[in-house]
C-alpha cells in the first residue's frame, strides 16, 4: 500500500505537462484593421470673403492652407492602407462653384489632388452637394508624402453683389492596418 | 529510493508550471505556511528552521481570467484575427491579467523557552494586475466608425504594479489546547511602483446635427492619471548618461533605500474538538508610502474636436499662413492639459483573507496507529475541508473557494489535493507534496492539473517550491 501510494503520486506528476495544439507562428498573421472616422475641414463663406481677393480667371476665389502633419508621419506611412474623404457643401449662391484640395509635401510639391464641382443654389433653398473621394491603396503612398493641403474655392461669377452662403463640412475615413 | 521518487515528482511538477497558495495553506510541515497563516499550527517537535537562501520559496503565477493562449493560438480553421476579435467581445472589463512572483531570500524560525515560535525573513515580490481595457481594445481593433454615440470609458484603464522587498518578523504561540494565534510585522521597501486605477470620463464620436462639422469627437470629463515612484530617477539617469545602472538602483531600494511601508499579518487556528479545526488569517494589512522619486501624470478636461475651421484670410504676398494645426494642438493642450505632479501617494497592499474549516481523521498507510510525532499525542493523518480566499484588487475583491483533502502518506511524505473555483476557472485541481528527509524539507505544489496535458488551455499557470532545513526535538 505504501509503495502503491508513492507510485500513484509520482505517476500523477509524471504526466508531462506541455503546450500543444497551438501554433504561435500565427502571431505573424495578426492584423488590426481599424477604421477611424475623423472630422476634416469646415468653414462658411459669405460674399465678403470673396470680395477681399482678386478674381481669378473670371471667378471669385478664396484660398487657404493648413498643415495636416500626421499624414507624412511614419505611423501613417506604415499603417494607412486607404482613405475616404467625404465633403458636404451647402450652397445658397445662385451660381455654381468649384472646390479643390491640393495636398502638398514639405517642399511644396503637389502629390495628391481632390476636385469637385458644387451645384448652384438659391437664396431661399441652399443646395447640398456631397462628394466622396476614395484614396486607393495605390494612391495612399502619394497622400502620405504630404503634410499640408491648399484649399481653393471658386464661384463662377465676378459679381461681388451676389448674396448667399457656402458652407462646407468634411470628414475622413482612415483605413488602418497594423 | 525515496529521494529519487521525490526528485521525479518535483521535476515534473516544475514542468507543470502551475501552483496556487491554497495548496500550502495549513500545511504545517512547510515552514512557509506561516507566511500564509501566522497563526497556523507549528509542529510541537519543530525547534528551529531556516530556508536555503534564495531557494526556500519561489512562487510564480501568471493568470488571465478571460482568455487562454489556446483561445488565441489554438490550431483552428478560424482565422486568428477572428478569434482575437471574438475574445475581445467575449471578455468583460472586469477580466484581468495578473503576474505575481515571489522569491524568498532569507527565512528562519525558532521556538523559545516560552514555546513561542518566532519566524522572520526577507522576500522579494512582483505583483502586477491589469484589467482588460475592453472599450479601448474595441476602439483599437475596430476603430470608431461602427461605434458612433458609444462612450469609450477611461475607467476601463486600470493597471497597477509593484516591485518590492518585504522584511518580516512574526510570532506564533499555542495559547491553550484549542487556540493558536500568530502575528507578523512587515516592512515594505518599494523598488518600483506604478498605478493608474482611478480614471474616469469618456471619448465619444457623435454624428452632428446642426453642428459645425459632420462629427463631434468629444472628451467628456476626462480624468486620467498615472502615478509612479522609482521611475523618474531612472529616466533622468538614462537621459543624462544614456544608460541606467538598474542593478545598483534596485539593490539600494531593496534594502530600505526606496519608499517604505508597514504592514501586518494576523491569524489563528482553533481546535473546535477532536476532529474539527477552524483557521483564518489576514495578510498584508498595510500600505507603502511613496514620498521619494515620485512622478505622476494627470490629464483632465473636456474638449470637442470639430476639425480645422478655415477662415480664408485675404490673399497677400509674403504673409505667413495661419497655423491652424498648431493652434488646434495648443487648444487641445489648453483644454486637456497633461500635468506632471510630484505629490506623495499611498498604495494599500492587496489585502488577503484566508479562512478554513477542516475535519481530521484516519491513520498512516501501513500503520496500526498514527505515527505519534505530535509531541507524544496521537496525530490524525488525514483531513478534509474547505478553504475560502479573497484578495482585494483595485476594481473588486477576487474570491476563491477550495475543497481539500490532506494525507500524511508516510512518516516522511505528505500530500494535499485541492479543488478550487476562482475567477480563473471552476475546475482547478491541485496537488502539493512535502517531503521531510531527515532535517531536509522539500515541497512542491502544482495546480491546474486538469490542464496539465495542455497548459495552453489553462487560464492561470503557477509554480511554487522550496527547500528548508528543519531541526526537531526528536
Amino acid at each position: 500500500m505504501h509503495k502503491l501510494a508513492l507510485f500513484l503520486l509520482v505517476f500523477t506528476f509524471t504526466l508531462t505537462s506541455c503546450v500543444k495544439d497551438t501554433d504561435f507562428n500565427q502571431a505573424d498573421q495578426i492584423e488590426l484593421n481599424s477604421v477611424v472616422e475623423l472630422n476634416f475641414l469646415f468653414f462658411t463663406l459669405q460674399i465678403d470673403d470673396f470680395k477681399l481677393n482678386p478674381g481669378l480667371e473670371g471667378r471669385l476665389t478664396v484660398v487657404d492652407t493648413t498643415e495636416i502633419r500626421f499624414l507624412n508621419e511614419s505611423f501613417a506611412q506604415e499603417n494607412l492602407v486607404s482613405a475616404e474623404y467625404f465633403f458636404r457643401v451647402s450652397n445658397s449662391f445662385p451660381v455654381e462653384a468649384n472646390a479643390n484640395f491640393t495636398f502638398m509635401s514639405d517642399t511644396n510639391e503637389p502629390f495628391y489632388e481632390i476636385s469637385f464641382p458644387i451645384q448652384s443654389g438659391t437664396n431661399s433653398t441652399p443646395v447640398i452637394t456631397e462628394f466622396t473621394q476614395v484614396v486607393t491603396l495605390e494612391e495612399i503612398a502619394q497622400l502620405t508624402q504630404t503634410n499640408k493641403v491648399i484649399v481653393t474655392f471658386t464661384i463662377d461669377t465676378l459679381d461681388e453683389n451676389l448674396s448667399g452662403t457656402l458652407n462646407m463640412q468634411s470628414k475622413t475615413t482612415y483605413f488602418l492596418k497594423f | 529510493m525515496r529521494y529519487f521518487l521525490f526528485f521525479i515528482a518535483f521535476t515534473c511538477a516544475i514542468s507543470a508550471f502551475s501552483q496556487n497558495k491554497q495548496l500550502l495553506y495549513g500545511m504545517e510541515e512547510i515552514p512557509q505556511a506561516l507566511l500564509i497563516n501566522p497563526g497556523g499550527n507549528v509542529p510541537q517537535f519543530q525547534k528551529f528552521h531556516f530556508g536555503i537562501p534564495f531557494l526556500s520559496q519561489l512562487h510564480i503565477n501568471v493568470g488571465s481570467s478571460g482568455v487562454t493562449a489556446y483561445d488565441i493560438f489554438g490550431k483552428s480553421d478560424i482565422n486568428i484575427n477572428t478569434r482575437i476579435r471574438n475574445s475581445i467581445f467575449d471578455m468583460k472589463n472586469t477580466d484581468f491579467f495578473t503576474v505575481t512572483q515571489q522569491l524568498e531570500i532569507v527565512n528562519f524560525g525558532w521556538r523559545n523557552r516560552k514555546k513561542i515560535y518566532f519566524s522572520g525573513g526577507m522576500y522579494q515580490e512582483l505583483d502586477m494586475i491589469a484589467y482588460f481595457p475592453r472599450d479601448f481594445a474595441i476602439l483599437a481593433w475596430d476603430g470608431n466608425r461602427d461605434y458612433l454615440n458609444y462612450a469609450f470609458n477611461f475607467s476601463d484603464i486600470n493597471i497597477s504594479g509593484d516591485l518590492l522587498t518585504v522584511f518580516h518578523f512574526g510570532a506564533n504561540r499555542k495559547i491553550n489546547k484549542q487556540l493558536t494565534l500568530g502575528a507578523r510585522a512587515k516592512i515594505y521597501s518599494s523598488i518600483f511602483n506604478f498605478k493608474s486605477t482611478n480614471n474616469s470620463g469618456s471619448f465619444i464620436t457623435r454624428l452632428g446635427d446642426g453642428t459645425a462639422n459632420i462629427y463631434e469627437h468629444t472628451l467628456e470629463n476626462a480624468n486620467v492619471s498615472v502615478q509612479t515612484s522609482g521611475y523618474a530617477s531612472l529616466r533622468k539617469e538614462s537621459e543624462n548618461n544614456g544608460s541606467v545602472n538598474v542593478q545598483s538602483a534596485i539593490l539600494g531600494r531593496a534594502f530600505f533605500g526606496g519608499n517604505l511601508g508597514v504592514g501586518v499579518d494576523v491569524g489563528g487556528t482553533y481546535q473546535i474538538n477532536k476532529n474539527w479545526t477552524a483557521s483564518a488569517s489576514i495578510l498584508d494589512f498595510g500600505a507603502v508610502f511613496h514620498t521619494k522619486d515620485v512622478e505622476n501624470y494627470q490629464a483632465t478636461g473636456n474638449y470637442t474636436l470639430n476639425g480645422i475651421e478655415l477662415i480664408f484670410p485675404p490673399l497677400s504676398d509674403g504673409e505667413a499662413a495661419i497655423p491652424y494645426y498648431t493652434n488646434l494642438e495648443d487648444e487641445i493642450t489648453a483644454q486637456v492639459p497633461v500635468d506632471t505632479l510630484y505629490n506623495n501617494y499611498t498604495v494599500w497592499r492587496p489585502l488577503k483573507i484566508n479562512a478554513s474549516m477542516a475535519y481530521h481523521f484516519g491513520k498512516l498507510f501501513g500503520e496500526e496507529e498514527c505515527v505519534c510525532r505530535n509531541n507524544g499525542k496521537k496525530s490524525d493523518s488525514q483531513s478534509l475541508g474547505i478553504q475560502l480566499y479573497s484578495i482585494f484588487r483595485p476594481k473588486t475583491p477576487q474570491y476563491a473557494a477550495t475543497l481539500f483533502y490532506y494525507r500524511r502518506v508516510t512518516d516522511f511524505l505528505s500530500a494535499k489535493a485541492t479543488y478550487t473555483m476562482d475567477a480563473f476557472s471552476k475546475d482547478n485541481v491541485g496537488l502539493a507534496i512535502v517531503g521531510d528527509f531527515g532535517n531536509f524539507n522539500m515541497y512542491v505544489a502544482a495546480d491546474n492539473l486538469l490542464r496539465y496535458g495542455n497548459l495552453a488551455k489553462a487560464n492561470s499557470v503557477s509554480l511554487q517550491f522550496g527547500f528548508n532545513i528543519k531541526i526537531s526535538d526528536e
